[in-house]
């Protein structure tokens, strides 16, 4: 009995990781071909631009909005902390590094998981259980050069802009914060700033952008394009895309900030 | 025009075509019946490459479209266009938009003269000055006179039809069953329908394939079919709840 419960189980835990590494492989597979698909014949550039000002400019007060109050909060504990044991100095170049480094690009792209994701998984996902995408190739138009390539284009480009304008709101909502409510001297706070925050900070930030720009469009369009079962599998596929895309980042976050900012040796 | 050879395709464990052989001539109608679930549209979209088969072979103008590329593929889909069995309309686009998607995407035609083919395959299917609606303004009828436009966009050869008639009324059945037919008499392309709605197929078809249980059940002219003294055939072409036939519908 105990026998048979324990061979169930770890079927049960080989099928999960099968069906995980099959996800992976169809997600590299569908990078692999939008990518290809945006080197041949004429792409839909229309549809490019109209994804950017949907990812773009439309998710841009949202972003600033979370990001400006995420690195505010950072700034107020880190400095009341700080000046009690006399390290104000420091304030500045903590709360400027990690925002650039860290909360501007994985915040923002969280909030883009959840608006733009989202809708992406959505539409697609639509689109597939009512026989749209069938159409599209029925009409001789590839359904990854039509729909996947032009996501993933404004993605890529979006999410590090997007990231430069949310990296600004938090380094200047930690600024207004640590010199008006905890205290901090504004020469001070500067000078750590520009002393503890690199350019190599800024470019792994942005790097960190582009490759989570990409881990979500292409999650998002796997998990719509795989759409089964009317609206409540349209339904399954957008929580699952949000589900898989934040939990790739953050585990893909984790990696980037060892690679790009490794210890510095003194 | 179109030849089948030894077509299989198995969905997981289950075999849901077995070894289909069948040919459509050049300007021919063939319908293909059977009851639901027995396969029709499945083979319909192995016809347009929407499916790989098991087993066997699709050839369109003798290419073998089962061993094609993508790009190879949508070559010969370009010759082709289907009406699905919802419409699968665009929504987020007006229907002007939605027949000259195909026009956008495959020919170098200015705006104007996307517009001017627009109102002229829109006209055939008599929803001329619909161009501004979306589909979820028109009627169940509509959306498919409007699918039919958009098939009808790139002067394909063959028209796939996956059943265009059903879930509508008498009128509207008629009305499209009328278009079909000019269409037929005026372009002579080569035409599969798929349906089990049995007037539209004594109104359109030159010959008939009836699926059952995946399999070809019999094939042939209108009148060799609708003469067969098999009791299975005679059972589904007069509705019958008795015979040969036994649904699982429990009870």
């Amino acid at each position: 009995m105990r026998s048979s419960a324990a061979t169930g189980f770890f079927e049960h835990v080989g099928r999960s990781v099968e069906c995980y590494l099959s996800a992976m492989g169809a997600a590299f597979i569908l990078l692999a071909q939008a990518v290809y698909q945006g080197f041949t014949g004429r792409l839909n550039y229309r549809e490019v631009i109209n994804q950017m000002s949907l990812i773009g400019y439309n998710s841009m007060p949202i972003v600033l909005v979370t990001v400006a109050f995420s690195a505010m909060v950072l700034a107020y504990h880190t400095a009341t902390q700080f000046v009690r044991f006399g390290a104000s100095s420091y304030v500045g170049g903590m709360v400027a590094v990690s925002v650039v480094r860290e909360i501007a690009p994985v915040l923002t792209a969280v909030v883009v998981v959840a608006r733009v994701g989202s809708s992406i998984a959505a539409e697609i996902g639509s689109m597939q259980v009512t026989e749209q995408i069938d159409a599209l190739r029925s009409l001789a138009v590839s359904p990854v050069k039509y729909l996947v390539t032009p996501r993933l284009l404004a993605c890529l480009t979006m999410l590090p802009v997007l990231t430069v304008f949310a990296g600004l709101m938090g380094v200047t909502g930690g600024y207004l914060v640590a010199v008006f409510s905890a205290g901090v001297n504004p020469t001070v706070y500067k000078s750590s700033m520009l002393a503890l925050l690199t350019v190599r900070d800024v470019w792994g930030g942005l790097i960190k952008a582009v490759i989570f720009g990409g881990l979500i469009a292409i999650i998002s369009c796997q998990k719509g394009l795989n759409t089964r079962g009317g609206a409540a599998g349209v339904g399954r596929a957008i929580t699952s895309a949000v589900v898989a895309a934040i939990i790739w980042i953050y585990i893909v976050n984790y990696f980037l900030s060892i690679l790009l900012f490794p210890p510095v040796q003194i | 025009m179109i030849r089948i050879e030894g077509l299989s395709k198995d969905f997981g464990t289950r075999r849901v075509l077995s070894d289909i052989n069948m040919t459509v001539e050049r300007g021919e109608v063939v319908s293909i019946i059977g009851l639901s679930g027995c396969g029709k549209s499945t083979l319909l979209r192995h016809i347009i490459g929407l499916l790989r088969p098991t087993a066997g072979h699709v050839y369109i103008e003798d290419e073998d479209i089962t061993a094609m590329g993508d790009a190879a593929l949508n070559r010969v889909r370009r010759r082709m266009g289907m009406v699905f069995q919802y419409g699968a309309l665009f929504d987020s686009m007006t229907v002007g938009d939605n027949v000259a998607f195909p026009l956008r995407q495959h020919t170098s035609l200015t705006r104007e003269e996307a517009a001017l083919k627009v109102a002229e395959k829109l006209d055939m299917v008599g929803l001329g000055g619909t161009e501004q609606l979306y589909p979820s303004e028109l009627s169940g009828g509509m959306q498919k006179r409007v699918a039919l436009a958009r098939a009808l966009a790139l002067e394909p050869e063959i028209l796939l039809f996956d059943e265009p008639t059903t879930g509508l009324d008498p009128v509207t059945t008629s009305t499209i069953e009328e278009k079909i037919d000019a269409l037929q008499r005026r372009l002579r392309p080569t035409m599969v329908i798929v349906t089990h709605h049995m007037p539209t197929v004594y109104a359109l078809s030159d010959r008939i394939v009836m699926l059952h249980e995946g399999r070809v059940m019999i094939k042939g002219t209108v009148d060799e079919v609708r003469n067969s003294d098999d009791p299975l055939v005679q059972q589904f072409l007069q509705g019958r709840a008795e015979g040969p036939i036994k649904l699982g519908l429990g009870g």
